[in-house]
């Protein structure tokens, strides 16, 4: 037997040189993204917080329901394909 | 004791998840582009480590390959910490529930006495590239067995893991058994599942991890179960011979290397009393699989901290069975490989 602790950390290339264009575009489309959401989290506490309403606390423990899950799942999935179809240079293919 | 995650730790871990699902389309374009790369399969090379590096050298040129090499690798790095830091979120609300059901009920656990120390191919390694490995975190068994298992494992596995689980435990001949060992008992999935199929046996389980098993521990107390866990090798048991009429294991097989599942078919023999049962089951065999399937199951293997797997996956276990004395051995399944076997009267 080999020593096995060999595997705890493998050397693995993944990205070459040619692709460092792509990260600088993925990392700008991820960047969007977070700026819309964090600008419409801001807008959203600060509509509730005028009408009375602190949510903070609520949403640390809020727990959604399947229906909702799945809402989330779907845009989390269509971020993700988003984010790779620019690493790997695929947008609109 | 179910894991409620803060909205940071929950959307973390959701987001592991939808990267996992939203992979498909570059995986689609990964296995075109494999398919131009290497259009004779049959011409790759017999020595896996050569043909990792042919498969992967002729896949450079690839960009969807290199992408999924990427998140693969980000995934096996962050996946242990995400849910580690989701379970640190919320940590101070779930300590007294752990806490009670660590030290009250019916589930007794015995740690590995002192001066004993665990096996080379176990000591240090990252299995799963966990990091710190099994042991490191004070809370690593509920973090694997609640948070990465239950809430991310489970998500993406095909008809679910833990539906799987019971599938095997009710595979087993007899509709009771008296005695039944889980090797490699880990978080008690399999072991509740064992337990729930045989609602009136006895449960004792061994792992080499003390974290792991204190999970187990706590899930049988929160259900009243009086399970017997050790913090011992399932190759080296140490108890009585002739004591249990079921031994089963749950896809411990490919973390251990092949001497020592040799070890553990004849632990599971000398364990069982006369007609006795055993089910092992394991990960798919490289033997069932084409070159370029053993390919990818080998590299991810490789990249996902599985330094046995190899061996493991390369050996014929009907042949092992037999080889320690089983009788009406039967290997089939794909995953899980499942071998079955008895002990002579």
């Amino acid at each position: 037997m080999s020593d096995p602790t060999r595997f705890n950390h493998p050397i693995r290339e993944t990205l070459a040189e040619a692709d460092v264009g792509r990260v600088g575009s993925a990392v700008l489309a991820l960047t969007r993204e977070l700026w819309v959401l964090s600008d419409r989290m801001a807008v959203m506490e600060a509509l509730l917080e005028r009408h009375g309403i602190d949510i903070g606390g609520e949403i640390e423990c809020f727990e959604p329901d399947a229906q909702m899950q799945a809402r989330l799942d779907q845009r989390g999935q269509a971020l993700v394909e988003g984010i790779l179809a620019a690493l790997a240079g695929t947008e609109g293919d | 004791m179910t894991f409620r995650p803060a909205q940071r730790g929950r959307a973390s871990l959701d987001f592991l998840v939808n990267l996992t699902r939203g992979m498909k389309a570059v995986r689609g374009q990964v296995e075109a582009d494999l398919a131009s790369a290497v259009p004779e399969a049959g011409a790759l090379a017999e020595d896996l480590d050569q043909r990792d590096a042919q498969v992967a050298g002729a896949l450079s040129p690839s960009g969807a390959w290199r992408v999924s090499e990427l998140v693969g690798e980000w995934q096996s790095r962050m996946h242990g910490l995400y849910a580690r830091e989701s379970f640190a979120e919320v940590e101070d609300d779930l300590a007294p529930v752990l806490e009670r059901l660590q030290s009250k009920g019916p589930a007794r656990l015995v740690p590995r006495a002192q001066g004993d120390s665990a096996p080379d191919y176990w000591r240090g390694v990252n299995f799963h590239r966990t990091a710190g490995g099994w042991d490191d975190h004070p809370m690593q068994g509920y973090i694997h067995g609640e948070i990465v298992h239950r809430r991310m494992v489970e998500a993406l596995f095909p008809g679910g893991i833990f539906r799987q689980r019971r599938a095997l435990a009710a595979s087993a001949p007899r509709a009771h058994y008296r005695r039944i060992l889980d090797m490699g008992a880990s978080t008690g999935h399999f072991t509740e599942a064992l337990q729930e199929t045989y609602p009136d046996a006895e449960i004792v389980g061994v792992d080499l991890s003390l974290r792991a098993l204190e999970h187990a521990e706590r899930v049988a107390n929160a259900h009243g179960w009086a399970w017997q866990l050790y913090q011992r090798p399932a190759e080296d048991t140490g108890f009585e011979s002739e004591s249990f009429d079921l031994v089963a294991s749950y896809i411990l097989l490919h973390e251990i290397p092949a001497d020592v599942i040799r070890a553990v078919f004849a632990e599971a023999f000398r364990l069982l009393e006369p007609g006795g049962d055993m089910i092992m089951s394991d990960v798919t065999r490289y033997a069932d699989m084409d070159k370029l399937a053993v390919w990818r199951a080998d590299r991810g293997a490789r990249l996902g901290g599985e330094p046995h797997w190899r061996e493991s996956a390369s050996l014929d276990l009907a042949r092992v069975a037999r080889e320690a004395g089983f009788a009406d051995v039967v290997a089939e399944g794909i995953y899980p490989h499942v071998v079955r076997g008895r002990k002579p009267q």
